[in-house]
């Protein structure tokens, strides 16, 4: 009794911790803001930071299904990508009707519905040569349709996929490459001109949001920066509560032996679907809130090695303990931004020049290949080392 | 003495290997059963055919007094009409507690949203704890599965069966590992449970089979080739050229 | 009248040429040729289909044949099995460098790739793999951390431009057998490089001791090492072998793909996938798998010519549903000692 009491505790403090470093983070970063603050940081900062917390939503939601239940997924950027996506198409039409209607304000008589719309395919599908209005974007003047997409597009592609695999028991790396598959196809479709999402160009524009015209960058950024911690804080709160339920329990014992799950009577298929929509649902979300941050979106985001950087996130950070997703996501992606980023000086050494944006993905990769050989619970493993030190 | 359960005829092939053969047997409410027989003679496929991991080529097997067929059934389904099943390899989750394994096993509702807002109620902690009396775990109760003993993990198991209420358990080679006291206790306790529901025993040991005082059923390559107490089937003459020895 | 004048008049009537022939059997003997030819053309042109569909195959053969021996042994998925097709492609571009014959430089860069992608494999195996045998997922991790790593050596090495790796003078052109039937003479060489490899491989699993004991390994290797064979051993060699194919298979498809540092994904996922599809364990099965998908991939094409992009698509979406009804894949292994 008592063990499962201070588990509890330990897992609230966790909770607890991470609240408070990324409120603290938050305040900091406003305070110090260009928008509403000291301006000690640029907006471009701010926005990077901002991108890194969505980043952080979706290892909750790698961890989730990979590091407690088991299921490698290396297709969960999938769904990042199609909320994306989702929020997008409202987020470019909208923009581009207003646009639209702007330069076309001083004509004598005002446009016809069709003569807006026709302006409107001009504007954004002529890059690949058409005109129309693909029947997808059909609701793409609706807010409140495309906030639902973004919910059940990457959630009904996880059910229709995940029922799919995991009914003919499909395990293993069988089910990661399956996922990869799902992946490739889904990027491959998007790059065609006529996926009737602008093909290799994407979407583009997106952080300019339609009627908020008059807000500067600087403020936006910050919105979205409190928006994504709020989401993150929320989301881990949720992912927490589901781990230390009794279905917790139950997609742990799927992980570490799904025959006894499955004849203690659990219906092992249905959990897993559960598992794989829901935190096909957070990615999407986390995707909503990243890509207005990033401007822009394209296949390419949704390449088969987009899922894997996911999964190297989560084992250096930690898989199994939501902590160590965060920090992993946090902690890899921002040092790949500053190593790539090309501040950081290149180390001479005479002869040869080593150029950091050269070899971080070497460093990254064999990284990666040390902590799966060496310290399969990544960096919250470590952490965890040194707590039960201090508690002894 | 009704039928509780009835397996008839059953075939099954792996890959040109006749595993079972035409095999046949009956199992009544509250009985205790010892199956017997030689490595590859067709025991835990029996198992694995009754619990519905396998699927036999032809044959038939009817439950209760409904006699509903199992041959259409998933694992997950026949747990829930009360067949339990122990491994020949202790499988428990080893990564989780004595407690939280029973917790698992207890018998509610095994749909995820009730899984997911489950809260733990004082008789659920009071039935949890009466098991791990029941088998010998109560003062492991907080440690990890894993770092049970062996014989201490086939008790679990035995005790995850107990949480699940079965009508029928299965309970494959239970004194592997055992010590001999352990042993002994494992056979009061299965003689104790036959009273409320059917037990089905596989295993090799003698000595436990002969303190179980039960019916045995003699399994050689697939089929059933004899069946009765111990001292009957252990002078048939084909058991003991099969199995038993002079 | 002017000129204009009786130019419009002539515009504005229509004039008629009828050919007007009497005889039906003319008529009928003129449809029946016109029906032949086109019988013809279509048989070829359904000809030359399938000629592109066995090319295809016997690409994605080679290419995948050294992962499906080393998932077939060792369960491991080497996710860095495209960089090792893409080092043999390096090895003859380098060869190339120094050796500027064509065909001595291709007979020097086949065994050479070989050599060295085997070294290569068998120094992942001592030194990642061997250590991760419980855990398959991690392997597949780890081997992706590698894969990252030498793609991007390779980028600092050889740059981001593609590489050449050029073809002997009299393997250039085609044959061509009419207007409608032809094949790249390079095609024909993949083909029966992939059928030697197919013969080869056949050979050394059913002939030789060494594919004894490999079979023995990959069906049972408990039982295998009670009977005096080295599980280690054949596990190193087996692994160095699968990624020496890969390095020659990098040579081949060098010689019509571009040479650059992502030529390892470009064919990863579709090598996974034959292997998946094509069942565990066995040569056939990966040949059914590879052929499969091959001919699938054509012929969607066909119907589509324009959208290759699609074709993968739909392909991917059909093995996700064939997987559906064959999990195991088309030639699987059965019983107790293949679950996994």
């Amino acid at each position: 009794m008592k063990s499962i009491f201070l588990n509890y505790l330990n897992s609230m403090s966790s909770f607890f911790w991470i609240t408070a470093i990324i409120m603290i983070i938050t305040i900091s970063i406003v305070v110090f803001s260009e928008a509403y603050g000291l301006n000690f940081v640029s907006t471009s900062f701010v926005k990077i930071l901002g991108k890194t917390l969505c980043l952080c939503i979706v290892a909750l939601a790698m961890d989730l299904v990979w590091g407690y239940c088991g299921i490698l997924s290396l297709g969960h950027f999938a769904f990042f990508g199609l909320g994306g996506y989702m929020i997008g198409m409202w987020l470019m039409f909208e923009r581009t009707k207003s646009i639209v209607i702007e330069s076309t304000q001083n004509n004598i008589l005002p446009l016809t519905h069709n003569e807006i719309n026709e302006a409107i395919g001009t504007q954004i599908f002529g890059v690949v040569g058409g005109a129309e209005i693909p029947m997808i974007w059909i609701f793409a003047d609706t807010l409140s349709i495309h906030l639902l997409l973004v919910l059940f597009v990457p959630g009904i592609l996880a059910f229709i996929f995940g029922w799919l695999a995991f009914r003919s028991r499909v395990n293993g790396v069988y089910l990661s490459i399956l996922t990869q598959a799902m992946t490739l196809g889904l990027s491959l479709y998007l790059f065609q001109n006529d996926s009737g999402l602008r093909g290799n160009n994407g979407l583009s524009g997106l952080q300019n949001i339609p009627n908020f015209d008059n807000i500067t960058q600087a403020e936006l950024s910050i919105w979205f920066l409190i928006a994504s911690s709020l989401t993150l804080v929320v989301t881990y709160f949720i992912c927490n509560l589901v781990v230390k339920s009794k279905l917790g329990n139950v997609i742990k014992g799927i992980r570490d032996n799904e025959t006894r799950i499955r004849f203690l009577g659990y219906k092992v298929e249905s959990y897993k679907l559960f598992v794989f929509v829901i935190t096909a649902i957070i990615s999407g979300i986390a995707g909503a809130l990243y890509y207005p941050q990033a401007g822009i979106i394209n296949p390419a985001e949704l390449a088969p090695i987009a899922s894997i950087y996911l999964a190297v996130w989560v084992a250096i950070g930690g898989r199994g303990s939501l902590y160590g997703a965060v920090i992993g996501a946090a902690f890899v992606s921002l040092s790949s931004s500053y190593f790539t980023g090309g501040q950081i000086p290149n180390i001479d050494f005479g002869v040869f020049t080593f150029k950091w944006v050269d070899w971080w993905v070497v460093i990254l990769g064999l990284s990666f290949v040390i902590t799966t050989l060496y310290a399969p619970k990544g960096i919250g493993g470590l952490v965890e080392i040194m707590f039960r030190k201090k508690q002894l | 003495m009704s039928v509780l359960l009835e397996v008839n005829g059953i075939n099954v092939t792996f890959d040109g290997f006749k595993a079972i053969n035409n095999l046949s047997l009956s199992i009544s409410n509250n009985e205790l059963r010892a199956i017997i027989g030689p490595n590859g003679a067709g025991k835990t496929t029996f198992m694995d055919i009754v619990t519905g991991k396998t699927k036999p080529d032809s044959g038939t097997i009817l439950w209760g007094q409904k006699n509903s067929s199992l041959l259409r059934m998933n694992e997950a389904q026949i747990v829930e009409l009360g067949i339990s099943r122990k491994f020949q390899k202790p499988t428990l989750i080893e990564t989780q507690t004595v407690f939280e394994n029973l917790l698992l096993s207890l018998k509610k509702s095994r749909n995820p949203i009730a899984t997911l807002f489950y809260k733990m109620s004082p008789d659920d902690e009071k039935e949890i704890t009466n098991i791990a009396v029941e088998v010998n775990l109560i003062e492991n109760i907080g440690s990890l599965a894993g770092q049970l003993s062996h014989g201490q993990k086939q008790w679990l198991e035995i005790g995850m069966l107990l949480a699940q209420k079965p009508n029928l358990l299965l309970i494959d080679e239970p004194a592997a590992g055992m010590t001999y006291p352990e042993r002994k206790k494992t056979v009061n306790l299965l003689k104790k449970l036959s009273k409320n529901q059917s037990i089905i025993v596989v295993e090799h040991d003698m000595e436990f089979i002969k303190s179980l005082e039960c019916r045995v059923t003699v399994l050689h390559e697939g089929t059933v080739i004899a069946e009765g107490s111990l001292d009957y089937v252990s002078q048939n003459k084909k058991v003991i050229d099969v199995y038993l020895g002079r | 009248m002017t000129d204009q004048d009786i130019d419009t008049i002539i515009n504005k009537h229509f004039f008629y040429a009828i050919y007007d022939e009497k005889s039906s059997k003319v008529i009928n003997t003129a449809k029946e040729v016109f029906n032949s030819i086109n019988y013809k053309v279509n048989f070829y042109k359904y000809l030359d289909l399938i000629l592109d569909g066995l090319s295809l195959t016997s690409i994605y053969f080679l290419a995948a044949i050294g992962l499906a021996i080393t998932f077939g042994v060792m369960r491991v998925i080497n996710m860095a099995h495209g960089e090792f097709i893409m080092i043999g492609a390096y090895t003859g571009y380098v060869i190339q460098l120094f050796i500027p014959n064509h065909t001595i430089s291709l007979l020097i860069a086949f065994p050479l790739a070989f050599i060295i992608t085997f070294l290569a494999g068998v120094a992942m195996e001592r030194l990642v793999i061997r250590h991760l045998y419980k855990n398959p997922l991690d392997t597949l991790l780890a081997t992706f951390g590698i894969s990252i790593a030498l793609q991007q050596i390779a980028k600092n090495i050889f740059g981001t431009q593609a590489r050449p790796l050029t073809s002997p003078d009299w393997l250039d052109g085609a044959l061509v057998i009419n207007d409608v039937l032809s094949i790249s003479l390079i095609r024909i060489a993949i083909f029966v490089l992939g059928l030697t490899f197919l013969i080869l491989l056949v050979l050394v699993m059913n002939k030789t001791r060494l594919g004894l004991e490999t079979k023995a390994v990959t069906q049972n290797p408990m039982m295998a090492s009670s009977m005096g064979i080295n599980p280690d051993k054949i596990n190193m060699l087996t692994f160095g072998f699968g990624s020496g194919i890969a390095g020659v298979a990098g040579v081949a498809i060098g010689l019509f793909s571009k040479v650059t540092s992502e030529l390892g994904s470009e064919y990863i996922v579709q090598s996974f996938m034959t292997v998946v599809v094509g069942g565990v364990g066995n040569i056939w099965g990966m040949l059914a798998g590879a052929t499969m998908i091959g001919m699938l991939q054509k012929f969607i094409e066909w119907f589509n010519p324009s959208n290759t992009l699609a074709a993968q698509t739909y392909m991917i979406i059909f093995i996700i549903l064939f997987i559906q009804f064959r999990p195991k894949g088309i030639i699987a292994l059965k019983g107790r000692a293949s679950e996994d």
